[in-house]
C-alpha cells in the first residue's frame, strides 16, 4: 500500500450545512475532504479502509457515531478518529473512554481547535 | 359493600343497639309507672329491641349503604320524638332521648342533625296532638334511677366512636395530602425534566447552526489571508467569535437546568407502580383501561430515586393509554410486568393500542420527537434521562400481542447484606 503523502479527512455529520462548511474549511486550510451524511453511508462507500482521518459527529440518526466506532473496533480497522459533537453526555464518554481517539470537539468549536487536532494526527501519521 | 362501608355500618349498629336498649329501659320506666296502651308498649318494644337489627340489615342489604343508614338515623329520630310526646315530657328520660338522638348525629354534618331534629319535632307534635297528652314534665324517683345508665353510658360510647371516625377521617385526609404531595413533586420533576430535556434539544439543535457560522467566517479568512480589507477582515473574526460565544450561552443554560442530586434508596418497583395508579385511577377508568398487574413478590428491591421513577412510570403509563384512546381499539388493557434479571430490575408496560411505527422507532427517545398532534416531544426523551440518571436504560418494541411495550431496567438492591 502507497503511503498517501497528503491523507484526506473524512467529515460524517448528519448535519448538512455542517458538513459543507467543514469541507469549505478543510480545503482552505489544506486538508482533502469527503462528506458522508451517516455512518451507514460510510461503510458502505469505497472510502472504507483509505487511509484517513474520521471527523465523526456523536449523535446520528440510525448508527450513531459510538456506533461507527464500535463497528470499525469489531472490524478491527485502526482509523485515527476526531470525535464532534452537539453537546455532551456523561454516558457517550464513559462509552468513548474504551478507545483511542485523537481529540473531543464540542460544538460549536474553533478553527483553532480543529487545526491543533489535525496537526496532531499529521504528526503522528 | 366495600369493607369501609361495612365497618361503619357496623359502628351505627352497635352503638344504636346499646343506645336503644338503655333508652328502652329508661322510657319503660315512665310507661310502667303512668301506665301506657298496649299499643305504646308494643312501639316500644319493637323499636328498641328489633328496629336495630332491621336497620343494620337494611344497610347491609342496600347497594348505598351510607345513604340506608341516614335514613335509618332520620327514623330513629322520627320514632324518638313519639316516646317523647308518649311520655308526657317527662323530663329527664325525654331530655336523655333528645340528646341522645341528637349526639349520635354530630359527626354527620350540622344540616343533617337539623333534618333528624325536625323530623323528630314532627312526630312529637303529631303523637301529642292524636294522644292529647296531658304535659307531665316532673320526674320520679325510679326514673331518675332507670336512666341513670343513658345519661352515662351513652355519651362515652358515642365520645368513643366519633374519637374513632374522626380519627379515620384524619387518616383519610392525610392520605388525601401525602397524594397532593406526591403530584406536587411529579409535577415539579416534570417540569425541571422538560426545561433539562428542551435545553439539551435546543444545544444540539443550535450548535449546529453556530459550528457552521464560525466555519463559513473562518474559511473566508483562510482563503483569502491577505486580500481581504482590514474592515471586513476584523467582521469576520468578530462573527466567528460571536458565534462560538452563543454557543457558550447555550452550554451555560444547559448547565443551569441540568438536574439537581438524586436521592436513591431501596424501594420495590410494584410499590410504586400501585402509587402512580392510584394517580391515575380516575384518568384510567375514565379511559375505560383495564389494568393487569403481572408484579411477583420475588422481584428484588430497586435502588432508585423515587420520584424520578415515579415520573417515569406516568409518563409511560399516559402514553400507554393515550396509544389506547382511538374508538376502534375494542380491548383497553395496559399490563404492567416486573422481573429480575441480572443485578436489575426490569418493568415492562404494554398496551393494546396501535404499536409504534418501525419508522419512528429509532428516533423515538430523541427530544422533540412526537406522534402527538399537540406533543412537545419531550416525555419519552424525558425517561430516558431520568432512568440513566438510576443507572439503567430504556427501551420499547411491539407487544407479541399487538400494541407497543416499553420497558426499562434499574438496578436491584444487591442480595447479600451490606454493613
Amino acid at each position: 500500500m502507497n503511503p498517501n503523502p497528503n491523507p484526506p479527512v473524512f467529515v460524517i455529520d448528519d448535519e448538512e450545512p455542517v458538513r459543507v462548511s467543514l469541507a469549505k474549511l478543510l480545503r482552505a486550510i489544506g486538508f482533502p475532504s469527503r462528506t458522508f451524511g451517516s455512518a451507514m453511508a460510510f461503510l458502505a462507500s469505497d472510502a472504507l479502509g483509505e487511509d484517513a482521518c474520521l471527523l465523526l459527529d456523536l449523535r446520528m440518526p440510525g448508527m450513531s457515531g459510538i456506533d461507527l466506532i464500535e463497528e470499525l473496533a469489531r472490524r478491527q480497522m485502526d482509523v485515527p478518529t476526531i470525535v464532534m459533537t452537539g453537546h455532551t453526555d456523561m454516558k457517550s464518554v464513559q462509552r468513548l473512554e474504551a478507545f483511542p481517539l485523537i481529540g473531543f470537539l464540542e460544538k460549536p468549536f474553533s478553527v483553532t481547535q480543529l487545526k491543533e487536532l489535525l496537526d496532531l494526527w499529521r504528526s503522528v501519521a | 359493600m366495600d369493607e369501609r362501608e361495612l365497618r361503619l355500618s357496623r359502628q351505627v349498629y352497635r352503638l344504636r343497639t346499646f343506645g336503644l336498649a338503655l333508652g328502652f329501659l329508661s322510657v319503660a320506666s315512665v310507661f310502667y309507672e303512668r301506665g301506657a296502651s298496649r299499643a305504646a308498649w308494643g312501639l316500644l318494644a319493637a323499636h328498641g329491641l328489633v328496629w336495630p337489627h332491621v336497620a343494620f340489615y337494611r344497610a347491609r342489604a342496600s347497594a348505598d349503604p351510607h345513604r340506608a343508614e341516614r335514613a335509618n338515623l332520620v327514623v330513629d329520630s322520627a320514632m324518638g320524638g313519639i316516646f317523647v310526646a308518649l311520655m308526657a315530657f317527662a323530663l329527664l328520660p325525654s331530655v336523655l332521648l333528645v340528646a341522645m338522638l341528637s349526639m349520635d348525629k354530630i359527626g354527620w354534618g350540622w344540616r343533617f342533625l337539623a333534618r333528624a331534629c325536625a323530623a323528630m319535632a314532627v312526630t312529637c307534635a303529631i303523637t301529642a296532638l292524636l294522644t292529647g297528652a296531658s304535659l307531665r314534665p316532673n320526674t320520679s324517683m325510679p326514673v331518675l334511677v332507670a336512666s341513670i345508665p343513658l345519661m352515662v353510658a351513652y355519651p362515652f360510647a358515642v365520645a368513643f366512636v366519633s374519637e374513632r371516625s374522626g380519627r379515620m377521617a384524619r387518616e383519610r385526609k392525610k392520605a388525601v395530602e401525602q397524594t397532593a404531595e406526591l403530584r406536587e413533586q411529579l409535577a415539579h420533576i416534570a417540569r425541571v425534566g422538560t426545561l433539562g430535556e428542551m435545553a439539551a434539544g435546543l444545544a444540539h439543535e443550535l450548535n449546529q447552526p453556530l459550528t457552521a457560522i464560525h466555519l463559513e467566517a473562518n474559511t473566508v479568512m483562510e482563503l483569502n489571508p491577505a486580500g481581504l480589507p482590514e474592515d471586513v477582515q476584523e467582521s469576520l473574526s468578530r462573527i466567528g467569535e460571536q458565534s462560538l460565544r452563543a454557543g457558550e450561552i447555550v452550554r451555560r443554560m444547559r448547565t443551569f437546568a441540568r438536574r439537581g442530586q438524586a436521592h436513591r434508596e431501596a424501594i420495590h418497583v410494584g410499590q410504586l407502580v400501585h402509587e402512580v395508579l392510584a394517580l391515575l385511577d380516575h384518568d384510567l377508568r375514565l379511559g375505560g383501561v383495564d389494568t393487569m398487574l403481572l408484579l411477583p413478590e420475588t422481584v428484588p428491591p430497586a435502588l432508585v430515586d423515587r420520584i424520578e421513577i415515579q415520573q417515569v412510570l406516568v409518563n409511560l403509563i399516559r402514553n400507554a393509554m393515550e396509544a389506547m384512546t382511538a374508538p376502534a381499539i375494542a380491548e383497553r388493557r395496559l399490563t404492567i410486568g416486573a422481573d429480575a434479571a441480572n443485578g436489575h430490575v426490569r418493568v415492562s408496560i404494554s398496551d393494546t393500542g396501535g404499536g409504534v411505527d418501525p419508522a419512528v422507532l429509532a428516533r423515538l427517545f430523541h427530544p422533540f420527537q412526537t406522534t402527538k398532534a399537540d406533543g412537545l416531544g419531550l416525555g419519552l426523551s424525558i425517561c430516558q434521562s431520568l432512568v440513566e440518571a438510576n443507572g439503567g436504560r430504556v427501551g420499547a418494541g411491539p407487544h407479541p400481542q399487538g400494541g407497543a411495550m416499553f420497558f426499562f431496567e434499574v438496578p436491584s438492591v444487591p442480595a447479600q447484606p451490606h454493613s
